[in-house]
């Protein structure tokens, strides 16, 4: 087991989790090295930290290793998404001489191998939900799926995030959704496979914050209930979970320390639980990594979970007990995406005209935007995840209402007007949520759209009037690539489009590109 | 200035809207409403009519074809009318991308047959496959993209017309 200290601490993210680390690590005073992509040449991480280098993708292996190498940053947190669980990319780092700040590459191997991870939690007794192996012939998984019986859902083999998972409720619609599921998994990961398992109704989806030092010491940080999710994806996080039986926690938490320990984890790690409605759980995957929803345990539990994976790493023993961990209070977060709700939440980027976050005390905004900035679409459309904490669910549903009321994202869409309708939906406030909930909310609240437009013709046509003085940035290139751009107003433009008359081509409202 | 604004619930009306020093009057039909403003350091802007009732109105988003803004931290979305609006009709769907995206597959080809429902394109945005499909039966006139381009807001990507059966 190794003790040294971390001097610089290279991250290689986006967005807000590099800020996250980033803010942490010089806490702890590490210097710090960023990436940027050429999309995120205005990104604030590339600012903050002591040195920021330019690479093409935040997926590319070999480059990161390389910024490594010439800032000679002795350890790598790799964040969430992109090289965070890639069991390659923590053996270059090991090759290198160079932290991984993360689980070994064998744990990673079994908990990012979703087969050999469901066969690991049987060894160690916990249920799991029946299911296949991983497949790549869809004819194959078809005959797999009769036997299973309908409803089905198709889940990707190369990684998690809800890239490439489909419920199938019948026969008929199989092959075509795992076409769609193995293509969009093969966008994701790179890896087609695709494997099945039992569809679980109106099932709650629990996950177990687990935190291991380099001796074998296991912590639980007790569990999030992350049960309303859109498409597969999680819009809201809460720790505790609501109604969840303090015996059943302990269970869920204690068969989660047992599946770490059976893989041999060390660092932070998340086990994800299916739960009926009789509480009966069953284990799903392992993210073997830091989790966007990460600080919602950290609230409730006063750990900061970043704090201790670069201490692990550094070989540092937990010096906290079991009993000594409590929840405190209730926490929830909301992950507010650059997504249209006003047109089925597709994805939309573009110029930030004005940024402005709450500032109240249980509230906590992590996200990485700033007046002026522009939100590529390249990238996931997370925004900033708003988290707030306070002595009861009740309490903390009202202050992050009054936190969306002081929040200002102005110049692209955002899902802000579908949580302020979701945190007074009755079903919500009862803590009634389940993986299904999404559905019948959804209907509510376009239709809830549809009645409020009956507000008075004068109103409606001042606010689109106000509407339009939102400023508006446009960019123009010349023959040779030059640019140039003007800030429009009130549908005017300021330089009263001297750059067209000068022959220069408009090439878009949005921001240049920095240098 | 004026501004034909057509709501969620697809009425249409027309409003003409003068900016004095401290109040907005806007005219709908043959009725004008005065309303006194505060712009709040954060463009909110707080209006009173000439009753006393008080609305905060707050501006979120604008493009060429829409305004999204709330009114006391709720939401609206107007969209605002355009020359070319006329194009879109029963007999002919133009399907343009609502977001900046890449063209991952391409399923039709032009002069192609399709059927409403039949898969057009697949595209890809932050991650995300969307299938596109056709909202009528009809002859693919025209395809503007092909598989890896990058399209922009609002592009054209494929145009179906309704079939003109010969009687």
């Amino acid at each position: 087991m190794q003790r040294k200290p971390i001097e610089k601490v290279l991250i290689a993210n986006r967005g807000e989790i590099a800020l996250r680390i980033l803010r942490t690590a010089k806490e702890l005073g590490k210097k710090v090295v960023t990436v940027y992509s050429p999309e995120d040449r205005g990104g604030l991480w590339r600012f903050l930290g002591d040195e920021s280098y330019e690479i093409s993708n935040y997926l590319n292996l070999e480059e990161v290793i390389d910024v490594a190498k010439k800032s000679k940053a002795d350890a790598i947190h790799p964040g969430y998404g992109f090289l965070s669980e890639r069991e390659d990319f923590a053996k270059a780092c090991e090759d290198v001489g160079v932290i991984f700040i993360g689980p070994p590459p064998s744990a990673m191997y079994m908990s990012g191998d979703k087969v050999v991870a469901r066969r690991k939690a049987q060894e160690a007794g916990v249920p799991i939900v029946p299911g296949s192996e991983a497949i790549d012939d869809p004819k194959e998984a078809l005959k797999i799926a009769k036997s299973i019986g309908f409803p089905v859902l198709l889940k990707a083999a190369g990684g998690g995030g809800g890239k490439g998972m489909r419920p199938v409720y019948h026969e008929d619609d199989f092959l075509e959704l795992f076409r769609q599921a193995s293509e969009e998994a093969k966008a994701a990961f790179g890896d087609p496979r695709i494997y099945l398992e039992k569809y679980i109704q109106e099932p709650k989806h629990i996950e177990v914050q687990v935190i291991a030092d380099q001796y074998g010491n296991y912590l639980y940080l007790f569990e999030r209930d992350c049960s309303l999710q859109r498409r597969n994806q999680k819009v809201i996080e809460e720790s505790p979970a609501p109604h969840l039986p303090h015996p059943v926690r302990l269970k869920i938490c204690e068969s989660a320390v047992k599946i770490m320990r059976q893989i041999g984890y060390v660092n932070a790690g998340t086990v994800e639980f299916i739960v009926d409605k009789d509480w009966n759980f069953y284990f799903i995957e392992i993210n073997a990594r830091i989790q966007v929803e990460h600080p919602v345990t950290e609230l409730v539990t006063g750990i900061d979970i970043v704090k201790w994976q670069i201490k692990i790493a550094e070989g540092e023993k937990l010096n906290i007990s079991q009993e000594d961990i409590k929840i405190n209070g209730h926490a929830m977060e909301l992950r507010i995406y650059a997504e249209d709700p006003f047109g089925n939440f597709m994805p939309s980027g573009g110029f930030v005209s004005l940024y402005k976050e709450p500032n109240i005390p249980g509230v906590r905004c992590d996200g990485w935007l700033y007046s002026g900035c522009f939100v590529p679409s390249k990238y996931d459309p997370m925004l900033l995840k708003l988290i707030a904490k306070a002595e009861t669910r009740d309490e903390t549903i009202n202050r992050l209402l009054v936190a969306l009321d002081e929040l200002r994202i102005q110049g692209i869409k955002s899902n802000v007007p579908f949580f302020k309708f979701v945190l007074n939906h009755p079903v919500f406030r009862k803590g009634e949520i389940n993986t299904w909930s999404m559905g019948p909310i959804l209907e509510e609240f376009n239709k809830k759209l549809l009645e409020d437009s009956k507000l008075k013709r004068h109103l409606l046509a001042l606010g689109a009037y106000i509407a339009g003085k939102i400023p508006v940035i446009e960019t123009y290139v010349s023959y040779d690539g030059l640019l140039a751009q003007e800030v429009r107003s009130n549908g005017k433009s300021a330089g009263a489009g001297v750059w067209r008359k000068i022959g220069w081509k408009f090439a878009g409202r949005s921001q240049p590109r920095l240098r | 200035m004026r501004l034909k604004i057509k709501t969620r619930s697809g009425e249409k009306f027309q409003a003409y809207i003068i900016e004095r020093e401290n109040s907005i009057e806007v005219k709908v039909g043959d009725e004008t409403i005065k309303f006194s403003f505060i712009r709040t350091p954060y463009n909110d802007f707080i209006v009173q009519d000439e009753n006393g009732e008080k609305y905060r109105i707050t501006p979120i988003f604008l493009s060429k074809f829409e305004r999204v803004f709330e009114v006391d931290g709720k939401a609206f979305v107007t969209e605002i009318a355009t020359e070319d609006e006329s194009e879109d009709s029963e007999d002919i769907a133009i399907i343009k991308s609502s977001f900046s995206a890449s063209i991952r597959k391409v399923y039709v080809s032009k002069g192609a047959h399709v059927k409403k429902g039949d898969l057009i394109l697949d595209v890809e945005s932050m991650k995300m496959i969307n299938s596109i499909k056709s909202p009528i039966d009809g002859i693919v006139k025209e395809v503007y993209v092909s598989e890896g381009k990058s399209v922009s807001a609002g592009e054209k990507l494929v145009v179906i017309e309704k079939e003109i059966k010969s009687v």
